[in-house]
């Protein structure tokens, strides 16, 4: 059946530094920031999954998937991963302006973006990042789109129009019927992500990555730090992770410390 | 004119008050006291009148409900949109939710409707003075559990926070109401609503929400021999805990997806987390680093785990866990 609807699909994805190298970051005491070079980067592990289920979509009804990332310049390595993955268009905003911003002002600053490339009937976000974690932009982002938003969900379907979604609960899902536009923030997709291929890791590495600084993408603050709502009181590094007390006695004595201390910590 | 109240968005189920929102309430009259502030509750549902009458006996000085068909299951949009226009009238100072699915993204909503910050996840609250105002001084573990981040928000109002479970303990609730339901009016046109909740799917495996647990058992591959699975759900019984795991024991059938913990599965935060026989992969930690205390039992010393848990037994968990098993029923 020939396709007559294609739909525009927009995928926010965030480069974000790998876990496995979480112990080597540093903290900048002069800033108060986290020193990012040298720690390798990935595209956040929920954006694959939020990218494959607009993916899916566009394979089953027919879409154009554009990737969207608000982050530095090495971030279009994030995109490209997304463009050899099968997404058809990819923007990096990025600006000096826009670092250090809250969930808040990201949300913004995204949405400015969306709007600013047309407008879109779905727009997909990976639920939460794993550096920050905070699970807020997705519902922001639709805020400031003036849309509706689901977040953790796991499955989407379209019926006469509509959606039917998934969305996970502590009990297991409820099902919700929604209208376009939406905003949907992505747990994990009953599909495993899609791999790159050749030809997509080809085409990615000649597309001519679009870039949208403040001049498109306006805020009305002078910079981010100052544009968002919070900010960092202060930041203590843990040396070693948590202090841990680490026992190696026997199974009874090493239960008889570790008791104790759970009992100090007031842990139970 | 005083400062706004300190309020909670309490959470119920089958007829009852969530117990981390009860915490919540626990935890706003303190500061509240320190602040010369009132402290009120909001509660969206349909018949409340059984939970509004609860919540009236927590000592809290209002509970304001929102009743209404429409809302007995969650909705997105009719919600957000209830509370932040009560924020707009009231103007609280201070609102807290809890860190489930539905409250962090009903908070964030809210949060962008009222243009102010809101903190992710807290495991701690209390008040510090910035620039010479009491506000809230929000902790949060960053970064994988290497780091401690205090965040405030200095002028936007109110302060908003999603809050891990046991952040206090839980409200009494009192023999009388001492609170005033105030039966906020709550006009829905349902063809207005463009996102709606059809129903509820309650699956049998159900994962008893890893995210608002106060007490976490999980099993890593070091546990998959046989026996040894029984052992950690006689940990979590005793320790009335969930039970959570890694990827590995998911991929072969021993626990289900729902109570996956890592980066692609659960993030939780609870107030105690005990990791049995996982060597701490950052995918698998970064999932529960935001948490109060946590203890691992695990044989290889130099696992990565040791370098992030509060206590650490080095030892083969088959040999600990009836040890610990035992001593912690002399203190609980």
């Amino acid at each position: 059946m020939k396709r007559i609807m294609s739909y525009k699909i927009a995928v926010c994805v965030k480069q974000v530094p790998d876990p496995e190298f979480f112990s080597k970051v540093k903290l900048d005491p002069k800033s108060g920031t986290i020193i990012r070079t040298g720690i390798p980067s990935i595209v956040n592990p929920l954006d694959r999954h939020a990218l494959e289920m607009a993916l899916d979509f566009k394979d089953k009804y027919g879409a154009v998937v554009t990737v969207i990332s608000m982050g530095p310049p090495q971030a279009v390595e994030a995109l490209q991963v997304a463009l050899a993955m099968g997404a058809d268009e990819a923007y990096l905003l990025s600006d000096r302006v826009f670092a250090g911003a809250d969930s808040l002002l990201t949300a913004e600053i995204l949405a400015k973006g969306i709007k600013e490339l047309g407008g879109f009937d779905l727009v997909f976000c990976g639920n939460i990042a794993v550096d920050g974690s905070t699970g807020q932009v997705p519902a922001q982002v639709a805020e400031y789109l003036g849309c509706p938003h689901i977040t953790h969900v796991s499955e989407i379907e379209l019926k006469d129009g509509k959606l039917e979604i998934k969305a996970t609960r502590d009990f297991g899902y409820t099902v919700y019927e929604a209208q376009f536009p939406l905003t949907i923030g992505v747990n994990k997709y009953s599909q495993a992500p899609r791999n790159m291929t050749v030809s997509g890791i080809m085409r990615a590495v000649e597309y001519k990555m679009n870039i949208l600084t403040s001049e498109k993408v306006k805020i009305a603050a002078k910079n981010a730090l100052e544009g968002s709502p919070t900010r960092v009181l202060g930041m203590e590094e843990v040396k070693g992770g948590r202090k841990g007390l680490i026992l190696t006695d026997e199974p009874k004595e090493a239960v008889k410390k570790a008791v104790e201390r759970l009992v100090k910590l007031g842990a139970v | 004119m005083g400062i706004g109240a300190v309020c909670v968005f309490a959470e119920h189920a089958e007829g009852a008050v969530k117990k981390y929102s009860l915490e919540k309430i626990n935890k706003a009259k303190e500061l509240a006291a320190e602040l010369g502030a009132q402290t009120a509750v909001l509660v969206c549902g349909s018949e409340l009148e059984g939970i509004a009458e609860t919540l009236a006996k927590t000592g809290v000085n209002k509970v304001y409900a929102f009743d209404h068909p429409e809302l007995k299951l969650y909705q997105p949009q009719a919600y957000a949109d209830l509370i932040a226009d009560w924020a707009r009238k009231e103007k609280p100072e201070i609102m807290w939710f809890s860190s489930s699915n539905i409250a962090v993204e009903l908070a964030s909503r809210v949060a962008a409707k009222l243009e102010t910050g809101l903190t992710a996840h807290c495991i701690g609250l209390e008040l510090a003075e910035v620039e010479g105002k009491k506000i809230v001084s929000h902790s949060l573990p960053g970064w994988g559990g290497n780091f401690v981040v205090k965040i405030v928000c200095p002028e936007k109002r109110p302060q908003m926070a999603t809050v891990s479970a046991g952040i206090s303990s839980p409200a009494e609730i009192s023999d009388k109401a001492t609170a005033a339901v105030v039966w906020a009016p709550v006009e829905i046109q349902p063809e207005q609503l463009k996102i709606k909740a059809v129903k509820n799917v309650y699956d049998d495996k159900k994962s008893d929400g890893l995210e608002t647990a106060e007490r976490i058992v999980a099993g890593g591959w070091g546990m998959r021999s046989s026996g040894s699975l029984e052992m950690i759900e006689s940990l979590a019984k005793l320790l009335k805990a969930e039970i959570g795991g890694t990827r590995p024991l998911v991929d072969c059938n021993w626990i289900e997806e729902t109570r996956m913990i890592g980066v692609s599965g659960k993030t939780v935060s609870p107030k105690l987390f005990i990791s049995v026989g996982a060597s701490g992969q950052p995918h698998y930690t970064t999932g529960f680093a935001k948490s109060g205390v946590i203890l691992s039992i695990t044989d290889d010393p130099k696992a990565p785990i040791f370098d992030m848990c509060d206590i650490g037994i080095v030892g083969d968990a088959r040999r600990v866990l009836p040890e610990l098993i035992a001593g912690l029923e002399t203190v609980l």
